[in-house]
């Protein structure tokens, strides 16, 4: 194997990393079937639902005409989430200083970031000024609400914690990108935009045209024309869906591999098993989807962005 | 509307940025960096006060302990180390193992003590959740290691 000389080279105690990696693993699996053997299984437990955790149940019940507008816990993360975000940039846009420090160099290299490489990069000079504000603030929303997502919060009201005869909310990991109105409300916003940006830049006529590749004429347009009034409404599904499902995925990971499984089968054996992968599961999402997921989104906008004003499909 | 890129706000200097080198890091309050520790010390009167298993912040205020210690033994290591696979793998492999060691003494004591067991739970997510908040916010100002 190419990588063997890396991996397989005895460290200073005389053990290579790929046969201390092996011991852990054999460590834990070997007190994963001890702790079986001890506790044995409980049963499968029917009275948990893990489905539960993302339910929504109303805290402030309104409801104007046939609309439910109760506040529950999706409002109260998205309520963190733009607090986050307005606050943080506020108050770091109040201190920017001429020799910058550690925090304004972060900010301004994230600011550069989101100016030439998501803005910058997908649209013209003019749309890209025009829009950048939007595409950025998208950016910020979701990467803060995603991070929001992985801090335990008490807002579970379904199982309650008793202290001093208060019974507290039991802590939770929700994301209000986990929830599948908040992405498809975002979606359609970008969805609009786009359209009402290319219809503003070219006018309703000219706008539709572009939808058809140059040098196609003729009845050949027609299937052309209908595919790409096709594509357009599945991007409100493959948009709003992809953060929405990528979230709540990792979500339903941590949940299941950090205790959700073990209560759910009555194993609690398994628990030595399956901790160590929530862990791994949560720095994955925290260090990698959460941002990573924030970029898709705020990228493919300037991208429809771009391409709505772009004078050649 | 001017046909220029956007250009970063007046008050900021994000063009001049990259050719300064960053000055000192703001002092960050020593409570912040480690709130996580004053709320366990704070959370022992509330234990008391709220007849609440003392074996349960006993568990889980000392798993919570015995793993920053390996955090900072861990982090001090990594920071000495030259090779990124090295730091990669030693924080990486902390992470895991500090949680699973958290985990394991929640499982333990709640195994002799369902209660104990529901008590260490919520003070250590607790005092995780602080901890996390602080990583994010304090972050950007310390720096990584």
């Amino acid at each position: 194997m190419s990588a063997a000389p890396a991996t397989q080279s005895p460290s200073r105690n005389g053990l290579s990393t790929r046969t201390k990696v092996w011991l852990v693993l054999t460590g834990v699996f070997l007190l994963g079937i001890l702790l079986f053997v001890i506790f044995g299984n409980a049963g499968r437990n029917e009275a948990y639902q893990p489905q539960n955790e993302f339910k929504l149940d109303p805290w402030i019940k309104i409801k104007v005409g046939s609309i439910d507008m109760s506040i529950n816990k999706a409002v109260l993360y998205l309520a963190l989430a733009s607090a986050a975000t307005i606050l943080t940039l506020n108050w770091i846009a109040n201190r920017m200083q001429s020799r910058p420090n550690r925090v304004q160099t972060a900010v301004e290299t994230a600011y550069t970031f989101m100016r030439d490489n998501i803005a910058g990069g997908n649209m013209d000079r003019r749309t890209a000024a025009r829009w950048f504000a939007f595409v950025g603030t998208l950016f910020l929303f979701i990467w803060f609400s995603n991070m929001i997502g992985y801090l335990p919060l008490p807002t579970n009201t379904e199982h309650k914690i008793n202290i001093f005869g208060i019974a507290f909310p039991a802590f939770a990991l929700y994301a209000a990108t986990a929830n599948i109105s908040v992405t498809l409300a975002l979606t359609l916003v970008v969805w609009i935009s786009y359209h009402v940006e290319g219809i503003r830049n070219k006018g309703l006529i000219r706008y539709l045209k572009g939808w058809v590749p140059e040098g196609i004429t003729g009845f050949t347009a027609v299937p052309i024309f209908a595919i790409e009034v096709i594509s357009h409404f599945v991007r409100i599904i493959s948009l709003s869906v992809r953060l929405f499902a990528n979230l709540l995925a990792g979500h339903l990971l941590i949940l299941f591999m950090g205790g959700g499984l073990v209560v759910l089968l009555g194993i609690a054996a398994l628990g030595a098993l399956t901790i160590p992968v929530a862990f791994a599961f949560f720095m994955f999402e925290v260090l990698l989807i959460a941002t990573l997921q924030a970029f898709i989104f705020s990228t493919l906008t300037a991208i429809y962005l771009g391409e709505a004003v772009a004078e050649h499909h | 509307m001017p046909e220029t890129s956007p250009t970063p706000p007046s008050r900021g200097l994000a063009g001049t940025s990259a050719s300064s080198s960053p000055s000192r890091p703001a002092g960050v309050p020593a409570v912040l960096r480690w709130l996580d520790l004053v709320v366990l010390v704070i959370a022992l009167p509330v234990f008391l006060a709220a007849g609440l298993p003392l074996a349960g912040y006993l568990v889980g205020g000392l798993a919570w302990l015995a793993q920053r210690l390996v955090q900072l033994a861990v982090a001090r290591r990594a920071k000495a180390a030259d090779d990124p696979r090295t730091i990669v793998g030693l924080t990486a492999g902390s992470m895991i193992l500090r949680g699973w060691m958290v985990a394991l003494s929640i499982f333990l004591v709640g195994l002799g003590d369902n209660d104990a067991g529901l008590a260490a739970a919520v003070l250590v997510i607790s005092l995780f959740t602080i901890y996390f908040a602080m990583q994010l916010a304090l972050r950007p100002i310390e720096g990584p290691g």
